[in-house]
């Protein structure tokens, strides 16, 4: 396996299908203006009718080192559903930020991803990628046509699989807009900008 | 010296040094100052000026008056020597600082006169007065004439310009006043309208939204109205016209203007099945010179409908039908049945009367409306639904699991796709989405299914009195389903039998769910309920006169809906019942033919049997012969199940 693999990985075409590249802005917010944000969202945001949307995933990382650099390897995030059981696995992989635009607002790095049954977890230590971290997020996720908003919380496990006993990492939330859309589709970044404005005074968003 | 002396004495004559010596260096040699230049002369006379020194003098001379005249004289006696040498070093500023004090003195004198002249007309006064002596002259008259005249032109000039403001004052006060009303007008208007609409600030224009785009709708137009003040001579127009003016004008794109709606039609041939009408009656014109809150409703409305027909037309060109979809210019028309076509067509009047005068265009579509009174209203609220519907579906899909996943796959069944090996045929099952034309097309199927129906139950209710049908409809319906419980009766004899039936209408056929449990299902043609009808008046007679007999204490010999012997039925199956009397002498067999009606069959008695020794039992003593048919006309009874009951009673006491 050549060294360059993320790089490669990253500029691989789905078959068929455009080569998609995820549209990033990140913010944090404290725990107890979350609420403030959340509101702020619910005005915003489409999909409010139905009350707020709320999620609790669980994501596990794995890195398979690729050469004798130690920050040389390649990470998949392998991501489900706790609130519903029978959702499928999705296995994502982000790609390197792309750095080729300075002057961009948002942060864009390539993205695939499939969804996959529960084997997952188990195929990828059988091809010999060694689970790096996991985390559980839960929060709230709003729309605003292509772009999702997502207010999560993250919580690391105190004990391997004992979803019980979770331990929050931080006393903030992470914020995340996102989209993804086929490479070259530019004025989604200056949206998610316009629509970050908005949110000013309560959290910053920006490109990481 | 002596100019006659000419001793011849030289006397040698040298000026003065004139210029000061500087210093004597010590070989003798004198180094003199360099002459003062001009200006450097002025300056230095200039530094001397002692500016405060006067003023001080000035001062000391005001606040100390009462100074005594001895000490003033040591002190100028004193001071006699200094003064002079500084007068002769001030020289050269002297003459100006005097000029300048003359001026000042006069400048306050004057100004203390205007001041005099100014003020002290009036007691108290605060100045002196210098009058002249009374008595040294006498005021000539024509002095008082003078001062006359004076008086007046001066009070002349004061009306004038008090005149001149008062009319200013009128003038602008009530302008101002109108234009501040209009200005308060306007932005309480204002106010209002962005109570119920969106508006934004473009430059130093107000523009307003009236697209369904915040709701989900993804139309090209964009919607875009201008709120602008009312200019004066609108307002003036406006209450010339005695129309309540409005100090806030709205500006409607023109292709927004006027009124429309969906007209939707269902046709048999020409005939008109159902039709519903998508608009509001009351803003069936609307005028230029309406509020704004009912011409943006009403372009509003425009928009509406001219989304929905983008969407049905655009629908109705990639629908594959097997009769294809038909779309000329505002006009849809799809066959829903054989024979029945679905029109839908889009009916806009721009025609913007600017008059109140709308009355006539009104009046001409009453008539029309009026007609279709009992017209349905399913179509129209369901045109209604199912946009919202769309625009909502744009909004709000359901929440992806896990949530990073991306919203296409709007179905959980798709996301589950992949990692459950869907195959090809069953992908594209699930990605069937019925758009709205689709929805519209089964809803109006259902609609003429229903009123088929309808039509054909309440005729056959009313051409067949005996036995009794009555049709009870559900109340609560839904767009693709409607229930219908028949019942079938005698009058008197409900107790007895009771023949139910139940049909529930969908789009497609009709389900009828017999008494029996059996289910059948009917077509959309008139004609199989028609037949399903009669087959059950048929057999609820046979019914009911089963039920009779057992009531009777009768025997019952034979009972069968489906009869296998005897000319077969045009219709259906005959059904037949064979009973006799308690006492076993009489027979009587009732056979129903779905479209021949019953006939009743008495068993004849036949007594012709001579008496023998060898058949000694009473019972060979009557032996049926064949049966003869009873005419029913002749026997008295409301009804057959009546007459039956006469017939059957009459039977069993002979």
């Amino acid at each position: 396996m050549s060294s360059s693999l993320p790089g490669n990985l990253g500029s691989v075409s789905t078959t068929g299908g455009p080569n998609l590249q995820e549209y990033v802005l990140q913010g944090t917010i404290l725990d107890q203006s979350a609420e403030a944000l959340v509101h702020r969202l619910r005005a915003l945001c489409d999909n409010v009718d139905q009350g707020l949307e709320t999620f609790r995933d669980h994501e596990m990382v794995f890195a398979l080192h690729t050469g004798g650099q130690t920050n040389n390897q390649v990470m998949l995030r392998a991501r489900r559903s706790l609130d519903q059981a029978d959702s499928p696995w999705q296995l994502r992989y982000l790609g390197q930020t792309d750095l080729s635009d300075k002057s961009r607002a948002v942060t864009v790095r390539s993205y695939l991803d499939a969804l996959t049954s529960d084997t997952l977890p188990a195929f990828l230590n059988d091809i010999g990628f060694r689970l790096d971290h996991e985390f559980v997020a839960k929060g709230h996720m709003f729309r605003k046509g292509k772009m999702k908003v997502l207010v999560s919380k993250l919580f690391k496990f105190q004990k391997p699989n004992d979803l019980q006993n979770l331990e929050a990492m931080t006393s903030s939330r992470l914020v995340e807009l996102s989209v993804v859309a086929p490479s070259g589709s530019e004025n989604i970044a200056d949206d998610m900008k316009v629509f970050a404005e908005q949110l000013k005074p309560l959290v910053s968003m920006d490109k990481v | 010296m002596d100019p006659s002396d000419h001793t011849g004495l030289t006397l040698s004559v040298e000026s003065l040094q004139e210029f000061q010596v500087q210093e004597i260096g010590l070989d003798g040699q004198e180094t003199y100052a360099k002459p003062l230049s001009m200006s450097e002369n002025l300056a230095k006379l200039a530094h001397k000026i002692d500016f405060s020194e006067d003023n001080d003098d000035k001062k000391g001379d005001e606040t100390r008056p009462s100074t005594s005249v001895k000490e003033k004289e040591e002190k100028d006696s004193k001071e006699g020597v200094g003064t002079s040498f500084q007068a002769q070093q001030k020289q050269p500023w002297e003459a100006v600082k005097t000029k300048l004090r003359d001026a000042l003195t006069e400048v306050s004198v004057l100004y203390d006169v205007v001041n005099i002249a100014r003020m002290n007309r009036e007691p108290p006064y605060q100045y002196m007065v210098l009058e002249k002596v009374s008595g040294e002259t006498t005021p000539t008259t024509n002095e008082i004439a003078v001062k006359l005249l004076e008086k007046k032109k001066s009070l002349e000039g004061a009306a004038k310009i008090l005149h001149a403001g008062a009319v200013s004052m009128k003038h602008t006060s009530s302008s101002d006043k109108k234009a501040l009303v209009e200005q308060k007008n306007f932005h309480d208007e204002l106010l209002r309208l962005r109570q119920c609409w969106r508006l934004k600030r473009v430059g130093n224009s107000i523009l307003g939204d009236l697209s369904f785009r915040t709701s989900g709708s993804r139309f090209w137009h964009s919607g875009t109205f201008e709120v602008t003040k009312t200019t004066e001579e609108e307002f003036e127009a406006a209450e010339r016209r005695g129309i309540q003016p409005c100090s806030l004008k709205v500006t409607v794109p023109s292709d927004l203007e006027g009124t429309s709606y969906i007209r939707v039609l269902i046709q048999e041939g020409e005939a008109e099945i159902a039709s519903a009408y998508l608009m509001h009656s009351r803003r069936s014109q609307i005028s230029l010179d309406a509020h704004w809150q009912e011409r943006l409703e009403a372009a509003q409305n425009v928009l509406f409908c001219k989304e929905l027909f983008a969407q049905l037309a655009r629908e109705a060109v990639q629908l594959k039908a097997s009769i294809p979809h038909i779309v000329v210019g505002n006009q849809i028309i799809s066959s829903i049945i054989p024979g029945v076509q679905l029109v839908i067509r889009l009916c806009h009047d721009a025609n913007m009367s600017s008059s109140h005068d709308v009355t006539p265009n009104f009046l001409q579509a009453a008539p029309v409306r009026e007609k279709n009174a009992n017209q349905n209203i399913d179509l129209e609220q369901s045109l209604h639904q199912l946009l919202r519907e769309l625009h909502h579906s744009n909004l709000n899909g359901p929440t992806p699991r896990p949530v990073t996943t991306s919203f296409t796959f709007n179905n959980k069944r798709r996301r589950l796709a992949g990692p459950l090996a869907l195959d090809r045929r069953e992908i594209s099952e699930l990605q069937q989405n019925e758009c709205v034309l689709e929805k519209i097309l089964k809803q109006s199927r259902h609609i003429v299914l229903r009123d088929r129906t309808a039509k054909v139950l309440d005729d056959m209710a009313a051409a067949i009195q005996d036995p009794l049908i009555m049709v009870h409809w559900s109340v609560l319906q839904q767009p693709l389903q409607a229930t219908v419980k028949v019942f079938i009766s005698s009058p008197g004899y409900e107790h007895f039998a009771r023949t139910s039936m139940q049909l529930s209408i969908g789009y497609e056929d009709i389900k009828a769910i017999l008494k029996d449990g059996r289910t059948v299902s009917l077509s959309y043609q008139e004609k199989d309920l028609k037949n399903l009808l009669t087959c059950q008046l048929s057999e609820h007679r046979v019914n009911a006169v089963f039920d009779l007999a057992k009531s009777l204490r009768m025997q019952i010999i034979h009972y069968n809906f489906f009869v296998g012997v005897g000319p077969a039925p045009k219709l259906g199956n005959s059904s037949a019942v064979v009973v006799a009397t308690p006492n076993g002498k009489r027979i009587i067999a009732i056979r129903s033919d779905p479209v021949e009606g019953p006939r009743v069959l008495i068993q004849d008695e036949n007594n012709m049997r001579d008496k023998t020794d060898v058949v000694t039992d009473s019972k060979w003593e009557v032996l049926p012969s064949g049966f003869k048919e009873v005419d029913m006309s002749k026997i008295p009874g409301r009804n057959f199940v009546h007459k039956m009951d006469l017939l059957m009673g009459n039977l069993a006491h002979e």
